[in-house]
């Protein structure tokens, strides 16, 4: 995972940050067992807003 | 004037050639999912698929003759066609009768094929994270020869043991990335080899797992359409036949003569939607590389 992007806890825009919690919800919704979801969240896959989320 | 040697007189004197009677194309990536997974191309919205989701209760006792009922129940299972994939272009009249080329024909190809990888892109991302089995790699993955036998004898654990011949045909999909341990690993076992591409991906089998090779890049973690996938740093393993896709019609497309323009305006599209049955999700394995 790129390292230079911004990490959810250091943004200081809420919007985006508000975003892309938004955009995980939906995501974990979706999965018929969200435990891997949850298991991918815990190993900080998702620690890291990407870029397309503005 | 003297300019015979000059970049600019040589371009218009010597004489030039074109290498083939069409455009070139952009690299085409396989295309798997059809390869492993049903198609349904029928003209239906929704593919209906119920299932038992509570068994009766067994029991064993000591002879008494008596019983207590438990409740059983279904639940309904479906797969609905909720996406679309569209290509628009323009094509000028100017354009069609003096370019030395055909371009409707190329420019259709480049659609189709255009069209085809994004509903292939959407099935295999889609079909992912359907899957509830899950596995996480050795470290390095796929890339680590030593691995190989690894991974795959643990993935086909995870799906063998039940009846009715459902561990038949496993396969994988792999991104072009990692096929570096594979590579090596076929050094070293005998591992037999052929030209990814022209087989849709197919590069042959590894313990009896068929091997598909998509382009590094298509498990994604995006929105693609109605789905939002985490599927990067994902790879895919299951047994072939027991996902489904609809792709109503397959690929269609239109040609319209609009206002304001000379020539066509030229659309292709498709419709998609892709399902695990929940009774076989388990046997779709999520794996993470580590």
């Amino acid at each position: 995972m790129a390292k230079d992007k911004e990490k959810v806890e250091n943004t200081t825009d809420d919007s985006r940050k508000a975003k892309w919690e938004a955009w995980l919800e939906a995501a974990r919704a979706q999965r018929p067992d969200p435990t891997i979801f949850d298991m991918q969240r815990a190993n900080g896959e998702f620690d890291t807003i990407p870029d397309w989320i503005q | 004037m003297s300019t015979f040697n000059t970049q600019n007189s040589v371009t218009f004197t010597l004489r030039h050639k074109y290498f083939q009677n069409g455009l070139q194309q952009v690299l085409q990536n396989a295309l798997v999912s059809e390869q492993i997974f049903k198609v349904d191309r029928s003209d239906l919205k929704t593919i209906e698929n119920p299932y038992i989701s509570t068994s009766g209760t067994i029991t064993q006792q000591a002879v008494a003759g008596t019983y207590t009922i438990t409740a059983m129940a279904t639940t309904e299972d479906s797969l609905a066609v909720a996406d679309e994939v569209i290509v628009p272009t323009h094509i000028f009249d100017f354009e069609t009768r003096t370019a030395n080329f055909d371009l409707m024909a190329n420019f259709l190809d480049d659609m189709m094929y255009q069209v085809a990888y994004q509903v292939d892109k959407f099935v295999l991302n889609k079909q992912l994270s359907l899957a509830t089995g899950t596995y996480t790699t050795p470290a390095g993955g796929f890339t680590t020869a030593a691995n190989i036998p690894v991974i795959c004898s643990n993935l086909l654990s995870k799906v063998a043991g039940y009846a009715g011949g459902l561990a038949a045909s496993p396969f994988l999909v792999i991104e072009s990335t990692d096929i570096v341990g594979f590579a090596q690993a076929q050094v070293a076992s005998g591992f037999s080899y052929a030209d990814a591409a022209l087989r849709n991906g197919f590069m042959t089998s590894y313990m009896g797992i068929d091997i598909y090779v998509i382009r590094t890049g298509t498990f994604v973690t995006a929105t693609i359409g109605t789905l939002s996938a985490t599927n990067s740093g994902r790879r895919l393993f299951g047994l072939k036949n027991l996902g489904l896709f609809a792709s109503p019609r397959g690929i269609q497309y239109t040609e319209k003569e609009v206002s304001l323009k000379t020539g066509r305006e030229v659309v292709a599209w498709a419709y998609v939607g892709a399902k695990i049955w929940a009774n076989h999700a388990p046997l779709f394995v999520n794996i993470t590389l580590a």
